[in-house]
């Protein structure tokens, strides 16, 4: 594997991955007020993970589909497949909290991003890499929000350690972004042999210390 | 990995954790359900540690104390993994594990100070050391470590116990400060574990949901 990687298309790829989806809603002044209050909707904050859950069970579905995928030793496919399957676990686990409760099963997917993700560029490993980094992202900073926010205690160990998976799901994405930088496509591995990686493999898996909240998902964004 | 080193792991893994997180459970008890500070202590004075009676790090607070001496600790891990490294104490290391271990260790340092800060918010001394009963035995594999794959080893161990020591201690948290930065601390604990995963030749991330099994409890702390 050639070790050079180009700093301003790693940094490119990188930012493209940090950034919103293009959000066009923001938070209302309910859902301020409500955040203020403490407390927030648990209902509507577990329906909105679910539906950001069923969303990324689409999109990994989606991507092993696609020819791009194919090829190499069989791990990119095995972590999309696994990463598939660990959302759908997630979706089942806050529709079961949010049946008990008392609120309705949310089987939809979250409208905002599923209308970003229709739009997005979707062919090419770089596509899928570049695009599920996002969702995960938001994903993560939705259920680190909703930690603190959740009324119902138990349901912050919850949000807290799916947020922890939705985290290594994205770190695995920056560090492959960075692989593909460095290798055709057709030769990524997720196993790599580590004497060869380039050393931004060793980074760009986890760009923040803290990670932030300005992505989060409005709280009801995927209420019913 | 194989089926055998991934053993090996685990085995790794419970040999040094299994005295930090045996009385995770209980000590978390004594953390959860009450506000911040010394008044949640006498409200229980049942389960507070007794070496805590004097201890500037009661309720919540010792969660807290507990979380900046284990992201102390990772600062020296990493210090001693960076030293050994450049006088190839390791064998040669891989430019992805030393860009590893300088920003893993970069984000330690960061999780410590904002660990402090809601010490500080909470009336309490910053802690500045790794006043941790086992701490040793933590650092040991650093020191031990003869080849890359056991330095990774040993810092995918000390990550996950991090990770999971975040979970744990958010349902001793009432504060929304504090339970934000833990809530916000666990998933990048849980990313470097991924990427070490990843250098392991494992599957990085394992399980659908992080669990605390490897959770340190706070009875170890000596503060």
């Amino acid at each position: 594997m050639d070790s050079h990687v180009d700093p301003a298309r790693l940094h490119a790829l990188l930012d493209r991955a940090r950034r919103d989806l293009d959000r066009t809603e923001v938070e209302n002044d309910t859902q301020l007020a409500a955040r203020a209050a403490g407390g927030g909707d648990d209902i509507a904050q577990l329906q909105t993970a679910a539906a950001l859950e069923n969303l990324a069970v689409s999109l990994y579905t989606a991507a092993l589909t696609l020819p791009a995928l194919r090829g190499g030793d069989g791990t990119v496919t095995a972590f999309v497949t696994a990463t598939r399957n660990q959302h759908a676990d997630h979706a089942a686990a806050f529709n079961t909290a949010v049946t008990q409760a008392g609120g309705g099963v949310q089987t939809n997917p979250d409208p905002t991003y599923d209308r970003i993700v229709q739009n997005a560029p979707f062919a090419t490993m770089d596509d899928v890499v570049v695009l599920a980094a996002r969702l995960e992202n938001v994903m993560t900073q939705t259920y680190v929000r909703s930690t603190a926010d959740a009324g119902i205690p138990a349901l912050r160990a919850l949000f807290a350690s799916v947020a922890a998976v939705e985290a290594q799901h994205q770190a695995v994405l920056l560090a492959a972004g960075a692989l593909l930088q460095a290798a055709p496509a057709t030769s990524l591995s997720l196993q790599p042999a580590v004497a060869r990686l380039p050393a931004a493999v060793g980074w760009a898996g986890f760009p923040v210390a803290v990670t932030p909240v300005t992505n989060a998902a409005p709280p009801a964004e995927g209420a019913l | 990995m194989t089926p055998r080193t991934a053993n090996i792991a685990t085995s790794r893994r419970s040999i040094l954790l299994g005295g930090l997180s045996a009385a995770a459970a209980a000590g978390l008890t004594a953390c959860s359900g009450s506000s911040r500070g010394v008044r949640h202590a006498a409200a229980h004075p049942s389960t507070a540690p007794a070496s805590s009676e004097a201890s500037p790090y009661v309720g919540p607070l010792r969660a807290l104390a507990l979380a900046a001496a284990l992201d102390n600790l990772a600062v020296q891990a990493y210090a001693v993994a960076r030293t050994r490294a450049a006088g190839s104490g390791y064998g040669s290391v891989p430019p992805a594990v030393t860009a590893f271990l300088t920003a893993a260790q970069a984000q330690h340092r960061e999780h410590a100070s904002a660990w402090n800060a809601r010490l500080s918010a909470g009336g309490a001394p910053p802690v500045t050391a790794v006043p941790l009963r086992g701490a040793a035995s933590l650092l040991a594999p650093f020191h031990a470590a003869a080849t890359v794959h056991d330095l990774e080893t040993a810092a995918g161990t000390l990550e996950l116990a991090l990770a999971q020591t975040c979970l744990a201690a958010i349902n001793g948290l009432t504060d929304a400060a504090d339970l934000g930065l833990a809530a916000a601390v666990a998933p990048v604990e849980a990313q470097h574990a991924a990427i070490l995963n990843m250098f392991l030749g494992t599957t990085p991330v394992p399980a659908a949901t992080l669990s605390t099994g490897s959770a340190v409890s706070p009875d170890t702390l000596t503060a």
